[in-house]
């Protein structure tokens, strides 16, 4: 067995037990509502949905995510590194929000008010205006710096 | 004796240490901005857009679908709007805190041993539904609020019984957590201390998921808070553009109307338990005292806009046909009435407000047609899906 270097990270005290039959009893509740309303929630759609939504994020978008830091570790040094970081989690953010608005799944033919922007532009001035902001901000920071030191 | 036999158990239950391989080996993940105090931090912020969320959701829920002990009241009446677009405005904030969350806690899904006891066998297994649940609640809502449904149950049923599920599981995970808060939290705490590194600090972390959800949050937000409309780049809706300036839910193309609803021949019914039933023309609800009255339409979708409606008083009407004074209203449209959001309810405070309205303009024309012409249901603290347009009955 490893030794823990760091405090074990749950406690398992009487709370522990209360929320966990509070919770327990919620989730019941919330798998009850989902099985007697099969028809609306279709329950093996719904599963394979939230199952699938944790399987997406741990095996897909947090790889990539910590990839993209290890390639940003080697290949960006110096101080314009936190900016790139900075700049790389706010643009993530942003793209991967708009995924349904720039590719207008949604969109439909005889209701123009729904999605009414053109979104790819929308995105590229939104991303823009948080790059040059972030640009900014380190920059400010960074002369702050200089003339403390 | 037995606690030595129970440890013997317990290493021979314990996966052998040669399984130990890929992002399972100690020192796997090597980034130092990745500390318990961030996950804490973010888990807080979390535990209140969450809990916004969910009260507001459950909110929206029991007024669709309200059970014989809840009433909402018909004022004030932009409350709907300001409980819902907080809804979706926290749902889309929370974007950015979850996946700063998950990434600041991503290393603990490869512990080692991955369980150590009965809690916290219990405690690992109800993450799976949190973060199945929060990364499908975020999902699921930003697809529907851009109409984009890659599924095949029903919207409103799933993501409100997800919720629950979600939430149970919450509930558990704060139960195992709450004792870390204060620690990692105090000024003592090694996290506070930052590495000299090139990267992004400790704190430089967190203000860079701050700002994220600030930019998430001011590129979408204008879609219900009308001064920030300018900044809506990437809000599904605008409150000003639609016909006859505000947006439309659903057209009257894709519900099936047109003709019925531009038919010379429609006539208002009024029926159910009055003692005068009536039919009504256009030109004889237009022959009664008109009333106008600015009333936000506030959609689930959490886009909203103030409208100047005019039209004739329900009270007026259920008057008129000398309806049961203490009477709850059904008004129908002429859709299909075996479809949802076909017809809705009208309780005792809604149906006796002086501003519900059935209206026959907006903002100072004929309503369009994609607004519910000839006549829509307008009424204050209402959802958007139970103002019935191209209203044809009201079952008292």
């Amino acid at each position: 067995m490893s030794v823990q270097q760091e405090p074990p990270d749950t406690k398992f005290g009487p709370l522990f037990w209360l929320c966990a039959g509070t919770g327990g009893a919620v989730m019941l509740f919330g798998v009850w509502g989902a099985l007697s309303r099969a028809g609306a929630t279709r329950p093996v759609w719904l599963a394979t949905y939230l199952v699938g939504a944790a399987i997406v994020h741990d095996g897909i978008v947090a790889p990539v995510a910590c990839a993209t830091g290890v390639v940003l570790r080697r290949r960006v040094r110096g101080p314009l590194r936190a900016s790139v970081q900075c700049c790389l989690i706010v643009s993530g953010v942003l793209v991967l929000f708009s995924i349904p608005l720039v590719a207008g799944f949604g969109r439909q033919p005889d209701n123009p008010s729904l999605l009414p922007g053109n979104y790819t532009a929308g995105l590229a001035i939104a991303l823009v205006v948080a790059s040059a902001s972030i640009g900014v901000v380190f920059g400010l920071a960074r002369r702050r710096a200089r003339s403390e030191a | 004796m037995v606690r030595a036999a129970r440890r013997t158990l317990a290493e021979r239950l314990l996966p052998p240490d040669r399984l130990r391989v890929g992002p399972l080996r100690e020192g796997a993940f090597t980034s130092e901005v990745r500390t318990r105090r961030a996950g804490v931090v973010l888990g807080l912020a979390l535990g209140v857009t969450f809990t916004v969320c969910f009260v507001t959701g459950v909110l929206s829920h029991l007024i669709q679908n309200p059970p014989s002990w809840f009433n909402w009241p018909s004022r004030p009446a932009g409350l709907y709007r300001i409980t819902e677009g907080l809804h979706v405005a926290t749902g889309i904030a929370s974007i950015p805190l979850l996946l700063g969350k998950l990434w600041a806690v991503y290393p603990k899904l490869f512990r080692w041993p991955p369980v150590e006891n009965l809690a916290h066998a219990i405690e690992r297994i109800s993450l799976l539904p949190l973060v199945g649940g929060s990364v499908f609640l975020l999902f699921s809502g930003v697809a529907s609020i851009t109409r984009w449904n890659p599924w095949l149950f029903s919207f409103p049923a799933a993501h409100y019984w997800a919720a629950w599920i979600t939430i149970g599981a919450l509930i558990v995970h704060i139960g195992a957590k709450a004792g870390l808060v204060r620690p990692a939290l105090a000024p003592s705490s090694s996290d506070a201390e930052d590495p000299a590194t090139d990267g992004l600090s400790r704190r430089g972390f967190l203000w860079t998921i701050a700002g994220a959800t600030g930019a998430i949050t001011l590129f979408t937000v204008g879609q219900t808070v009308r001064p920030l409309e300018f900044a809506g780049l990437l809000a599904p809706r605008r409150p000003t553009e639609g016909p006859q300036g505000f947006p439309v839910n659903k057209t009257a193309r894709s519900a099936g109307v047109t003709d019925l609803a531009n038919d010379p021949a429609y006539r208002l019914s009024i029926e159910g338990t009055v003692r005068t039933p009536l039919s009504l023309s256009l030109d004889d609800l237009r022959a009664m005292p008109q009333h106008e009255a600015t009333l936000p339409i506030a959609c689930v979708d959490g886009w909203s806009a103030n409208v100047r409606w005019r039209g004739v008083r329900v009270v007026d009407l259920l008057d008129m046909a000398d309806a049961p004074f203490d009477a709850d209203a059904e008004v129908q449209s002429l859709q299909d009435q075996s479809k949802a959001y076909s017809s809705s309810l009208l309780n005792f405070d809604h149906a006796h407000d002086p501003d519900t309205l059935l209206a026959l303009e907006c903002n100072g024309e004929r309503l369009d047609i994609d607004h519910g012409y000839p006549l829509r249901l307008i009424g204050p603290n209402r959802p958007g899906v139970m103002q019935t347009k191209w209203v044809a009955k009201v079952v008292v």
